[in-house]
Protein backbone atom coordinates (compact mmCIF):
# COMPACT_ATOMS: atom_id res chain seq x y z
CA UNK A 1 0.00 0.00 0.00
CA UNK A 2 1.21 3.71 -1.44
CA UNK A 3 1.69 6.29 1.44
CA UNK A 4 -0.01 9.29 1.47
CA UNK A 5 3.24 11.15 -0.11
CA UNK A 6 3.52 8.32 -1.94
CA UNK A 7 0.08 8.44 -4.07
CA UNK A 8 0.40 12.38 -4.17
CA UNK A 9 3.60 12.62 -5.94
CA UNK A 10 2.16 9.71 -8.13
CA UNK A 11 -0.69 11.77 -8.70
CA UNK A 12 1.48 15.17 -10.04
CA UNK A 13 3.50 13.13 -12.41
CA UNK A 14 0.36 11.89 -13.84
CA UNK A 15 -1.67 15.60 -13.66
CA UNK A 16 1.74 16.75 -15.67
CA UNK A 17 1.73 13.63 -18.38
CA UNK A 18 -2.28 14.26 -19.08
CA UNK A 19 -3.09 17.46 -18.42
CA UNK A 20 -2.45 19.07 -22.05
CA UNK A 21 -3.80 15.96 -24.06
CA UNK A 22 -7.05 15.88 -21.81
CA UNK A 23 -7.32 19.52 -22.05
CA UNK A 24 -7.19 18.79 -25.80
CA UNK A 25 -9.69 16.66 -25.56
CA UNK A 26 -11.98 18.42 -23.84
CA UNK A 27 -11.64 21.67 -25.81
CA UNK A 28 -12.45 20.36 -28.66
CA UNK A 29 -15.56 19.25 -27.54
CA UNK A 30 -16.63 22.16 -25.15
CA UNK A 31 -15.13 24.63 -27.33
CA UNK A 32 -14.61 26.74 -24.28
CA UNK A 33 -11.21 26.97 -21.93
CA UNK A 34 -13.12 27.91 -18.84
CA UNK A 35 -15.56 24.69 -19.50
CA UNK A 36 -12.24 22.27 -20.29
CA UNK A 37 -9.89 22.96 -17.68
CA UNK A 38 -13.16 22.46 -15.10
CA UNK A 39 -13.82 19.01 -16.57
CA UNK A 40 -10.02 17.99 -17.04
CA UNK A 41 -9.63 19.34 -12.96
CA UNK A 42 -12.71 16.96 -12.14
CA UNK A 43 -11.59 14.16 -13.94
CA UNK A 44 -8.31 14.52 -12.01
CA UNK A 45 -9.86 14.68 -9.17
CA UNK A 46 -12.33 11.82 -9.85
CA UNK A 47 -9.27 10.15 -10.44
CA UNK A 48 -7.42 10.54 -7.10
CA UNK A 49 -10.72 9.39 -5.31
CA UNK A 50 -10.82 5.97 -7.23
CA UNK A 51 -6.83 5.61 -7.69
CA UNK A 52 -6.80 3.46 -4.12
CA UNK A 53 -8.94 0.85 -5.65
CA UNK A 54 -7.96 0.82 -9.49
CA UNK A 55 -5.38 -1.86 -10.81
CA UNK A 56 -1.93 -0.98 -11.01
CA UNK A 57 -2.12 -2.43 -14.31
CA UNK A 58 -4.37 0.12 -15.79
CA UNK A 59 -4.24 2.42 -18.60
CA UNK A 60 -4.53 5.69 -16.55
CA UNK A 61 -4.34 7.43 -20.04
CA UNK A 62 -7.33 5.70 -21.23
CA UNK A 63 -8.68 5.59 -18.10
CA UNK A 64 -8.65 9.79 -17.73
CA UNK A 65 -9.84 9.99 -21.42
CA UNK A 66 -12.81 7.93 -20.56
CA UNK A 67 -13.59 9.82 -17.60
CA UNK A 68 -13.47 13.25 -19.38
CA UNK A 69 -14.94 11.90 -22.40
CA UNK A 70 -18.13 11.02 -20.53
CA UNK A 71 -18.21 14.21 -18.89
CA UNK A 72 -18.43 15.88 -22.42
CA UNK A 73 -20.76 14.11 -23.62
CA UNK A 74 -22.93 15.11 -19.97
CA UNK A 75 -21.50 18.71 -20.74
CA UNK A 76 -23.35 18.85 -24.32
CA UNK A 77 -26.26 17.09 -23.27
CA UNK A 78 -26.70 19.72 -20.53
CA UNK A 79 -25.83 22.50 -22.79
CA UNK A 80 -26.93 22.66 -25.93
CA UNK A 81 -24.29 21.91 -28.85
CA UNK A 82 -21.94 24.80 -28.82
CA UNK A 83 -19.65 23.27 -31.44
CA UNK A 84 -21.99 22.60 -34.38
CA UNK A 85 -22.04 25.67 -36.32
CA UNK A 86 -19.85 28.95 -36.37
CA UNK A 87 -22.98 30.98 -35.41
CA UNK A 88 -22.85 28.90 -31.95
CA UNK A 89 -19.18 29.48 -31.99
CA UNK A 90 -19.47 33.20 -32.15
CA UNK A 91 -21.24 32.87 -29.01
CA UNK A 92 -18.57 31.71 -27.23
CA UNK A 93 -16.39 34.30 -24.72
CA UNK A 94 -13.15 32.93 -24.46
CA UNK A 95 -11.23 35.96 -26.10
CA UNK A 96 -8.51 36.20 -24.91
CA UNK A 97 -5.49 36.70 -27.06
CA UNK A 98 -3.64 33.73 -26.29
CA UNK A 99 -6.54 31.86 -27.12
CA UNK A 100 -7.49 33.66 -30.11
CA UNK A 101 -5.79 31.35 -32.16
CA UNK A 102 -7.05 28.14 -30.52
CA UNK A 103 -10.68 29.29 -30.96
CA UNK A 104 -10.26 29.87 -34.54
CA UNK A 105 -8.54 26.09 -35.25
CA UNK A 106 -11.51 25.03 -32.91
CA UNK A 107 -13.57 26.65 -35.12
CA UNK A 108 -12.22 25.41 -38.49
CA UNK A 109 -12.07 21.63 -37.64
CA UNK A 110 -15.96 21.16 -35.92
CA UNK A 111 -17.10 23.01 -38.65
CA UNK A 112 -15.14 20.53 -41.13
CA UNK A 113 -16.39 17.54 -38.68
CA UNK A 114 -19.66 19.07 -38.57
CA UNK A 115 -20.54 17.51 -42.19
CA UNK A 116 -20.59 14.60 -41.30
CA UNK A 117 -23.20 12.31 -39.39
CA UNK A 118 -22.32 11.67 -35.87
CA UNK A 119 -21.63 8.29 -35.82
CA UNK A 120 -18.94 8.94 -38.45
CA UNK A 121 -17.78 12.57 -36.86
CA UNK A 122 -17.25 10.30 -33.45
CA UNK A 123 -14.50 8.12 -34.46
CA UNK A 124 -13.22 10.64 -36.72
CA UNK A 125 -12.54 12.98 -33.98
CA UNK A 126 -11.09 10.30 -31.70
CA UNK A 127 -8.75 8.67 -33.53
CA UNK A 128 -7.02 12.06 -35.41
CA UNK A 129 -7.38 14.84 -32.60
CA UNK A 130 -8.02 12.43 -30.08
CA UNK A 131 -4.80 10.05 -30.94
CA UNK A 132 -6.71 6.49 -30.50
CA UNK A 133 -5.90 3.04 -31.73
CA UNK A 134 -9.02 1.54 -33.32
CA UNK A 135 -8.61 -0.97 -30.20
CA UNK A 136 -8.96 1.82 -27.51
CA UNK A 137 -11.88 3.15 -29.36
CA UNK A 138 -13.23 -0.35 -29.45
CA UNK A 139 -12.86 -0.16 -25.61
CA UNK A 140 -13.88 3.03 -25.12
CA UNK A 141 -17.21 3.09 -27.03
CA UNK A 142 -17.84 -0.71 -26.69
CA UNK A 143 -17.92 -1.43 -30.42
CA UNK A 144 -16.09 -3.92 -33.00
CA UNK A 145 -13.02 -2.34 -34.73
CA UNK A 146 -14.37 -3.44 -37.85
CA UNK A 147 -17.37 -1.44 -37.16
CA UNK A 148 -15.26 1.52 -35.93
CA UNK A 149 -13.08 1.42 -39.14
CA UNK A 150 -15.26 1.16 -41.45
CA UNK A 151 -17.23 4.49 -39.98
CA UNK A 152 -13.75 6.18 -40.03
CA UNK A 153 -13.64 5.00 -43.55
CA UNK A 154 -16.81 6.25 -44.67
CA UNK A 155 -16.22 9.49 -42.85
CA UNK A 156 -12.96 10.25 -44.60
CA UNK A 157 -14.11 9.72 -48.08
CA UNK A 158 -17.31 12.09 -46.95
CA UNK A 159 -15.17 14.18 -45.95
CA UNK A 160 -13.17 14.32 -49.03
CA UNK A 161 -16.25 14.73 -51.45
CA UNK A 162 -17.40 17.53 -49.83
CA UNK A 163 -14.27 18.98 -49.48
CA UNK A 164 -13.14 18.43 -53.00
CA UNK A 165 -16.27 19.20 -54.00
CA UNK A 166 -15.97 22.28 -52.12
CA UNK A 167 -13.01 23.56 -53.96
CA UNK A 168 -14.57 23.32 -57.19
CA UNK B 1 -6.14 20.72 -55.03
CA UNK B 2 -7.09 16.81 -53.97
CA UNK B 3 -7.81 16.16 -50.89
CA UNK B 4 -6.17 12.75 -49.80
CA UNK B 5 -6.27 11.18 -46.37
CA UNK B 6 -3.20 12.66 -45.44
CA UNK B 7 -4.35 16.64 -46.24
CA UNK B 8 -7.40 15.38 -44.25
CA UNK B 9 -5.63 14.30 -41.46
CA UNK B 10 -3.93 17.28 -41.49
CA UNK B 11 -7.20 19.34 -41.82
CA UNK B 12 -8.27 17.92 -38.80
CA UNK B 13 -4.97 18.09 -36.36
CA UNK B 14 -4.71 21.54 -34.70
CA UNK B 15 -2.02 23.68 -36.05
CA UNK B 16 -1.58 25.77 -32.12
CA UNK B 17 -0.43 24.21 -29.30
CA UNK B 18 -3.24 23.44 -27.36
CA UNK B 19 -2.47 23.82 -23.72
CA UNK B 20 -3.40 23.83 -20.19
CA UNK B 21 -3.63 27.54 -19.07
CA UNK B 22 -0.45 28.54 -15.97
CA UNK B 23 -0.35 26.93 -12.66
CA UNK B 24 -3.69 24.25 -13.94
CA UNK B 25 -1.19 21.25 -12.24
CA UNK B 26 -0.66 23.37 -9.18
CA UNK B 27 -4.52 24.48 -9.09
CA UNK B 28 -5.73 20.66 -9.55
CA UNK B 29 -2.75 19.32 -6.87
CA UNK B 30 -4.31 21.87 -4.58
CA UNK B 31 -7.62 20.68 -4.70
CA UNK B 32 -6.26 16.96 -4.47
CA UNK B 33 -4.00 17.94 -1.62
CA UNK B 34 -7.31 19.07 0.56
CA UNK B 35 -9.31 16.10 -0.27
CA UNK B 36 -5.98 13.90 0.46
CA UNK B 37 -5.96 15.82 4.31
CA UNK B 38 -9.90 15.49 4.65
CA UNK B 39 -9.42 11.65 3.86
CA UNK B 40 -6.40 11.54 7.02
CA UNK B 41 -8.97 13.06 9.15
CA UNK B 42 -11.80 10.44 8.82
CA UNK B 43 -9.42 8.04 7.80
CA UNK B 44 -6.31 8.74 9.96
CA UNK B 45 -6.39 5.76 11.96
CA UNK B 46 -3.41 3.25 11.76
CA UNK B 47 -4.69 -0.25 10.79
CA UNK B 48 -4.94 -1.60 14.46
CA UNK B 49 -6.28 0.79 15.88
CA UNK B 50 -9.19 0.79 13.20
CA UNK B 51 -9.57 -3.31 13.87
CA UNK B 52 -9.77 -2.47 17.57
CA UNK B 53 -12.13 -0.27 16.82
CA UNK B 54 -14.57 -2.18 15.18
CA UNK B 55 -13.79 -5.35 17.37
CA UNK B 56 -15.04 -2.85 20.30
CA UNK B 57 -18.12 -2.01 18.48
CA UNK B 58 -18.68 -5.53 17.61
CA UNK B 59 -18.09 -6.88 21.14
CA UNK B 60 -20.53 -3.95 22.47
CA UNK B 61 -23.11 -4.57 19.41
CA UNK B 62 -23.06 -8.84 20.64
CA UNK B 63 -23.25 -7.85 24.69
CA UNK B 64 -26.40 -5.73 23.54
CA UNK B 65 -28.26 -8.62 22.12
CA UNK B 66 -27.31 -11.12 24.23
CA UNK B 67 -28.90 -8.59 27.24
CA UNK B 68 -31.87 -8.10 24.86
CA UNK B 69 -32.43 -11.80 24.91
CA UNK B 70 -31.57 -12.62 28.52
CA UNK B 71 -34.08 -9.59 29.70
CA UNK B 72 -36.69 -11.34 27.48
CA UNK B 73 -36.06 -14.89 28.57
CA UNK B 74 -36.85 -13.35 32.63
CA UNK B 75 -39.51 -11.18 31.94
CA UNK B 76 -41.68 -12.87 29.02
CA UNK B 77 -43.48 -15.54 30.44
CA UNK B 78 -45.53 -16.98 27.58
CA UNK B 79 -49.26 -18.60 29.16
CA UNK B 80 -50.03 -21.52 27.47
CA UNK B 81 -52.89 -21.04 25.30
CA UNK B 82 -55.98 -22.83 25.25
CA UNK B 83 -57.92 -23.84 21.98
CA UNK B 84 -61.46 -25.35 23.25
CA UNK B 85 -62.50 -27.34 20.32
CA UNK B 86 -66.35 -27.72 20.65
CA UNK B 87 -67.48 -31.59 20.17
CA UNK B 88 -69.97 -31.22 16.83
CA UNK B 89 -69.87 -27.96 14.83
CA UNK B 90 -73.84 -28.12 14.05
CA UNK B 91 -74.50 -27.98 10.57
CA UNK B 92 -76.87 -25.23 8.87
CA UNK B 93 -80.27 -26.33 8.24
CA UNK B 94 -79.64 -27.89 4.32
CA UNK B 95 -83.00 -26.91 2.17
CA UNK B 96 -84.76 -29.63 1.60
CA UNK B 97 -84.61 -30.53 -2.21
CA UNK B 98 -88.36 -31.02 -4.13
CA UNK B 99 -89.02 -34.86 -4.92
CA UNK B 100 -88.70 -35.15 -8.79
CA UNK B 101 -91.05 -37.49 -10.67
CA UNK B 102 -89.66 -40.78 -11.18
CA UNK B 103 -89.53 -41.33 -14.88
CA UNK B 104 -88.32 -44.39 -16.80
CA UNK B 105 -87.95 -44.86 -20.87
CA UNK B 106 -87.73 -48.76 -21.66
CA UNK B 107 -86.54 -49.28 -17.62
CA UNK B 108 -86.40 -52.48 -16.27
CA UNK B 109 -89.26 -53.37 -13.52
CA UNK B 110 -86.78 -54.29 -11.40
CA UNK B 111 -85.21 -50.72 -11.78
CA UNK B 112 -88.53 -49.18 -11.17
CA UNK B 113 -89.42 -51.18 -8.07
CA UNK B 114 -86.08 -50.54 -6.68
CA UNK B 115 -86.21 -46.88 -7.03
CA UNK B 116 -89.90 -46.96 -5.46
CA UNK B 117 -89.09 -49.01 -2.92
CA UNK B 118 -86.23 -46.42 -2.04
CA UNK B 119 -88.76 -43.60 -2.13
CA UNK B 120 -91.42 -44.90 -0.37
CA UNK B 121 -89.48 -47.04 2.31
CA UNK B 122 -90.63 -50.74 1.38
CA UNK B 123 -89.43 -53.48 0.10
CA UNK B 124 -90.09 -56.00 -3.14
CA UNK B 125 -90.60 -59.39 -3.35
CA UNK B 126 -91.02 -61.14 -6.56
CA UNK B 127 -92.86 -64.48 -6.82
CA UNK B 128 -92.57 -64.64 -10.11
CA UNK B 129 -88.82 -63.67 -11.21
CA UNK B 130 -89.44 -63.48 -14.66
CA UNK B 131 -91.13 -60.25 -14.47
CA UNK B 132 -87.97 -58.44 -12.99
CA UNK B 133 -86.75 -57.86 -16.67
CA UNK B 134 -90.19 -57.08 -18.07
CA UNK B 135 -89.64 -53.14 -20.00
CA UNK B 136 -91.74 -50.24 -19.33
CA UNK B 137 -92.29 -46.74 -20.06
CA UNK B 138 -93.75 -45.29 -16.84
CA UNK B 139 -93.80 -42.11 -15.02
CA UNK B 140 -94.59 -41.33 -11.43
CA UNK B 141 -95.39 -37.95 -10.17
CA UNK B 142 -93.43 -36.86 -6.99
CA UNK B 143 -96.69 -36.22 -5.15
CA UNK B 144 -98.03 -39.54 -5.97
CA UNK B 145 -98.34 -41.88 -2.62
CA UNK B 146 -97.24 -45.68 -2.37
CA UNK B 147 -100.85 -46.65 -3.55
CA UNK B 148 -101.15 -44.23 -6.24
CA UNK B 149 -97.42 -45.58 -7.89
CA UNK B 150 -98.99 -49.43 -7.37
CA UNK B 151 -102.27 -48.45 -9.47
CA UNK B 152 -99.99 -46.95 -12.39
CA UNK B 153 -97.46 -49.55 -12.67
CA UNK B 154 -100.92 -52.34 -12.31
CA UNK B 155 -102.06 -50.58 -15.40
CA UNK B 156 -99.76 -52.81 -17.59
CA UNK B 157 -101.63 -56.15 -18.45
CA UNK B 158 -98.96 -58.34 -17.81
CA UNK B 159 -97.85 -57.01 -14.54
CA UNK B 160 -99.53 -57.76 -10.81
CA UNK B 161 -97.90 -56.04 -8.31
CA UNK B 162 -99.79 -56.07 -4.19
CA UNK B 163 -98.97 -54.16 -1.20
CA UNK B 164 -99.26 -55.37 1.92
CA UNK B 165 -97.55 -54.33 5.10
CA UNK B 166 -95.44 -52.49 3.24
CA UNK B 167 -93.96 -55.09 0.75
CA UNK B 168 -94.68 -54.61 -2.38
CA UNK B 169 -95.42 -58.23 -4.32
CA UNK B 170 -94.62 -58.69 -7.81
CA UNK B 171 -96.81 -61.49 -9.23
Amino acid sequence: MKTRQQRLVKAEQIILENQDYLFRVAYFRVGSRAEAEDIVQSAFVRFWEKSPVLDDDLDIRLYLYRIVFNMCADYGRKKTAKRCSMTDAEDITDTADNDRELQAEYQRITTLLSQLPLSQRQVIEMHITDGLTFAEISRTLHLPETTLKSRYKTGINNLRTKINKDEI
Amino acid sequence: MKFDDENIRSLLTPRCSVKTSPGFSQKVMAEIETMASRQIRIFGWSLPRRAASIAAISLLAMCAVAAIAVFNYDTKVEEPTTVSIPDSIPLPPQPELPLLPLKYSDATLATILDDVADRYGCTVNYADSSKRDIRLHITIGNEATLKEAIEIINQFDNISVTLSDNIITVK
